[in-house]
């Protein structure tokens, strides 16, 4: 595989070590075997083709923007509305990909689990400072 | 990338230049770091511009980008885990 797929968190790597040694002891239950499964998919087409069709990766640029690298945002699921998705980028050396995050399922909006992210404000004192 | 002036420093002239509105009143910023400004319109005919950074175009829940925040770090530091072992799966 040309890519290296690496995680940007102690507790990804932590929780897909945890994923992988309990699926050898077949100790997942039903609804972690289908995350793994899943994953495990996507990772793979990840790191053999980062554009492969099924992923949709796309660049999300307001988070480019944010962090100054490009970050691309790629689906674990398709033909489902509430898809679980991961966010990457690539680095931290040439052909490595790194995991940024993983969304398994999009939190249920009707539970106020979604706190949207909005237009950031300056601080009133930058405000106050600058019309001095 | 956009650069937000800490509230505790004050910011400086980093440029000045003179514009002239269009037909339609418009006039165009040069070098704007941000896509999104919020403008007020002063008495005196001065326009206050502050940039508003947009983080997230679909909703992404706050923990998410929380998690996020902390691997983009650490991927600037080059913090990365090892690569995972995709091999054991391959047989599936």
């Amino acid at each position: 595989m040309p890519f290296k797929i690496r995680m940007g968190l102690p507790e990804m790597a932590a929780l897909w070590a945890d994923l992988a040694a309990r699926r050898q002891q077949g100790k997942l239950d039903k609804e972690e075997g289908k995350f793994l499964k899943k994953l495990v998919k996507t990772l793979g087409l990840l790191a053999a083709n980062p554009r492969h069709n099924s992923l949709a990766s796309h660049e999300i640029d307001d988070l480019t923007r944010k962090h100054g690298f490009k970050i691309f945002q790629s689906y674990l699921e398709n033909n489902t509305p509430a898809a679980g998705r991961i966010f990457w980028a690539y680095g931290p050396d040439k052909l490595d990909i790194t995991v940024l995050a993983i969304e398994p399922h999009p939190e249920d909006q009707k539970r106020g689990a979604y706190q949207r992210i909005k237009l950031s404000a300056l601080p009133a004192a930058t405000f106050k400072k600058a019309t001095e | 990338m956009p650069t937000l002036v800490k509230a505790n420093s004050r910011p400086t002239v980093v440029d000045h230049y003179d514009v002239a509105a269009d037909t339609k009143k418009r006039v165009t910023l040069r070098n704007a770091q941000t896509k999104y400004y919020h403008v007020k319109a002063l008495s005196n005919g001065s326009f206050l511009l502050e940039p508003r950074i947009l983080v997230s175009p679909a909703v992404i829940p706050a923990r998410t980008l929380k998690m996020l925040d902390k691997s983009a770090a650490n991927l600037k530091k080059g913090l990365v885990s090892a690569p995972v072992d995709l091999s054991a799966f391959t047989e599936d």
